[in-house]
């Protein structure tokens, strides 16, 4: 029986590790609880909305768990982790779906088991949705384009280089971009895809600056994807000349616009996101009537409100 | 003694089984809601694309090779079902022809890369078709996810027969399948030949490369099938589908006790493997234990069940420890192992 023991020794030691990081079961007494169910918690972005939804729920005197997959290329864990928390039978749900087309199925049986569910940053075409807190992705965009309009003149060149074709986030931000750069007669010669990754936009930003020596401006739908772009620039020795915009207001973009090694980004409120929807999650369950549809808003930080806006988010993230 | 040598030799190949019930009592024990017939078909649904892609990479593991592939072909084959069914108006079954067909096309090429065009190793095969494929797929549907799938598609991931599951059904029914083709078929004999010692098995008259080459075709069959029960589950086929998926398959192929230096593994351990990963994780999701931290006990339990096997070979072993004598090497035509032990040189 030697094998046997060692067989039961080893699951012991792991079940053990697995009891010491155990969150407490959820047989406490019946606290109204609030699953937030995020892309990944692998960024600041999204530990801001981790934040926000905290803040709501301790200023509203709720529960909230807050959990993601660990990448947001983890689609089907997500998945799962919607199903497992209707059998924890919560009190309702807040979503920031990664595929949205892929967690409607798991929302069925969300409503089936009587668990409202909100959704915030990217939105889902279901109509059994409580309502929704997060960026208008359009006009995100447009306030880009306003940016850099008010640098540029009509018939200056800018590119665009966006997260993957097929994600309407990117889609809409880049544009609304593009109409209101149109509008204002500047020319967008490039719209390429960098695959929301650092790593790629920096060969996508350098093959561009080859074909157009003269551009005066890109826009990126990410600021993962503006630094990478930024950096091509830079090593072009063009910074100053070219214009780097980006979006969603990370921190790692916010410290390279007060270096100087970045022009400006459309900032979103992720913060909001979470405050707002875990407020529209309560309002849910006790039946009161709200907004449905919120927009979070944007902010266009540059180098002139850098540093307020960078302290407002170190102070949320606890930093 | 035979009473007790047989027991022992029940308790030997049940490790995986074993420690799948201590993991489902702990849980059961710790998270009220587990042990709910509810859940516990979750759990099932949950872990059937993983099991059905596990077994593709038991076949491969088996013959010392691996198909990082079947991430890619969940992909694209469930991709082309998509189109069909919904763009090109093609008929729902003959969409999940499609689909099987694709995900065996590209096994096929995985196999012929590797015996005829003589890559030197499944690593580099699969690695090169698993990145082909995720950028054909991206190509072909220009990244758009495809919603609405007819009835029939959804039907093996999600669908309800008597109040079962139909992924529970499909499962059983293709590791009975499996089962059976590995312990009463020359076909599986020969699989565990060529994975034991490739050159013997040659020698003695094997056709080789057509057993590589089918154990890949079958690898995408798998990949392919789970990609019908991923669309049925989500009701959507989207481009980036299947991305990781050959980890955990490979982890339940290996918590399941197949060996990566080929000819050891058994069919039934690969269930428990699959299914000992979706407890987990089903049960620290319950917990609110966060992936991150899922992911670190994952590794554990791999370390765990891999380190249990390695004590059982060396007490299978007549001789001192350490003589530098590898296992699997000999020529396995049977699974009973202590015997291959007692027949080791």
């Amino acid at each position: 029986m030697k094998h046997a023991v060692r067989i039961l020794i080893s699951l012991l030691l792991i079940l053990t590790m697995a009891a010491g990081c155990a969150a407490q079961p959820s047989a406490a007494a019946k606290e109204t609880t609030v699953a937030v169910i995020l892309m990944s918690l692998n960024s600041d972005y999204w530990m801001l909305v981790k934040a926000g939804a905290e803040k709501a729920a301790s200023d509203l005197g709720v529960k909230v768990v807050v959990m993601g997959p660990s990448t947001e290329a983890d689609i089907t864990g997500q998945v799962n982790m919607i199903e497992d928390q209707v059998t924890n039978e919560v009190d309702a749900i807040v979503l920031a779906p990664s595929q949205p087309a892929a967690v409607i199925p798991a929302l069925e049986k969300a409503k089936a088991a009587g668990i409202p569910v909100i959704n915030t940053d990217m939105q889902i075409e279901w109509d059994g949705m409580a309502g929704f807190a997060g960026t208008n992705n359009t006009n995100a965009g447009k306030l880009a384009s306003e940016y850099l309009a008010s640098h540029l003149q009509a018939g200056d060149k800018v590119a665009v280089v966006r997260g993957a074709e097929g994600l309407t986030d990117h889609d809409q931000r880049a544009s609304g971009c593009i109409d209101g750069l149109k509008e204002k007669g500047i020319d967008v010669v490039a719209i390429q895809p960098a695959n929301s990754d650092r790593g790629m936009a920096v060969s996508v930003a350098e093959n561009i600056l080859q074909n157009h020596p003269d551009i005066r401006g890109f826009f990126a739908t990410s600021d993962q994807m503006a630094l990478g772009v930024a950096q091509a620039v830079k090593n072009e020795g063009l910074l100053g000349t070219v214009l780097v915009c980006g979006l969603d207001g990370e921190p790692d973009a916010l410290n390279a616009i007060l270096n100087g090694d970045m022009s400006a980004t459309v900032a979103q409120l992720p913060f909001e996101m979470g405050r707002l929807s875990v407020e529209m999650a309560v309002k849910t369950i006790k039946k009161e009537t709200f907004e449905k549809n919120v927009d979070t808003g944007c902010t266009v930080v540059t180098s002139d409100n850098a540093k307020e806006f960078l302290d407002t988010l170190n102070k949320a993230l606890g930093k | 003694m035979k009473r007790r040598s047989k027991l022992k030799k029940l308790v030997d190949q049940s490790g995986p089984l074993i420690a799948l019930l201590i993991m489902c009592t702990f849980l059961a024990i710790v998270s009220p809601k587990f042990l709910t017939i509810n859940n516990l078909m979750k759990i099932i649904e949950q872990s059937t694309i993983n099991g059905l892609i596990s077994l593709g990479l038991f076949m491969a593991i088996l013959t010392a090779g691996i198909d990082l592939s079947v991430g890619s072909i969940v992909a694209f084959s469930s991709m082309i079902m998509g189109l069909a069914a919904v763009k090109w108006g093609v008929n729902p079954y003959l969409s999940m022809l499609l689909c099987l067909g694709c995900g065996a096309g590209i096994g096929l090429i995985n196999g012929v890369l590797l015996t005829r065009l003589n890559l030197p190793h499944p690593f580099i095969s699969t690695m090169a078709t698993k990145n082909i494929f995720r950028g054909l797929t991206l190509i072909v549907t220009a990244s758009v996810p495809i919603s609405g799938l007819p009835g029939p598609i959804q039907f093996l991931g999600s669908a309800y027969l008597l109040g079962i599951p139909v992924p529970l059904v499909l499962l059983l029914v293709v590791y009975t399948i499996f089962f059976f083709i590995f312990k009463y078929t020359v076909t599986g004999r020969h699989i565990y030949a060529v994975g034991g010692n490739y050159e013997a098995a040659r020698l003695s008259g094997i056709d080789t490369k057509n057993t590589i080459t089918l154990v890949y075709i079958a690898s995408g069959f798998m990949a392919g099938l789970a990609g019908i029960v991923l669309a049925g589950r989500v009701n959507a086929v989207y481009p980036t589908a299947g991305i990781d998926y050959e980890t955990d398959a490979i982890a339940a192929t290996i918590i399941g006790g197949t060996s990566f230096m080929g000819g050891i593994g058994t069919v039934h351990g690969t269930l428990f493997g699959a299914l000992i990963i979706g407890v987990l994780r089903n049960g620290l999701n319950l917990l609110n234990v966060p992936p991150s931290m899922q992911t670190v006990l994952l590794g554990c339990v791999i370390v765990g069940s891999v380190y249990v096997d390695v004590l059982k070979q060396r007490s299978m072993k007549k001789i001192k420890p350490g003589a530098g004598q590898k296992l699997g090497r000999t020529t396995i035509l049977c699974e009973d192992r202590s015997a291959a032990g007692i027949s080791q040189k």
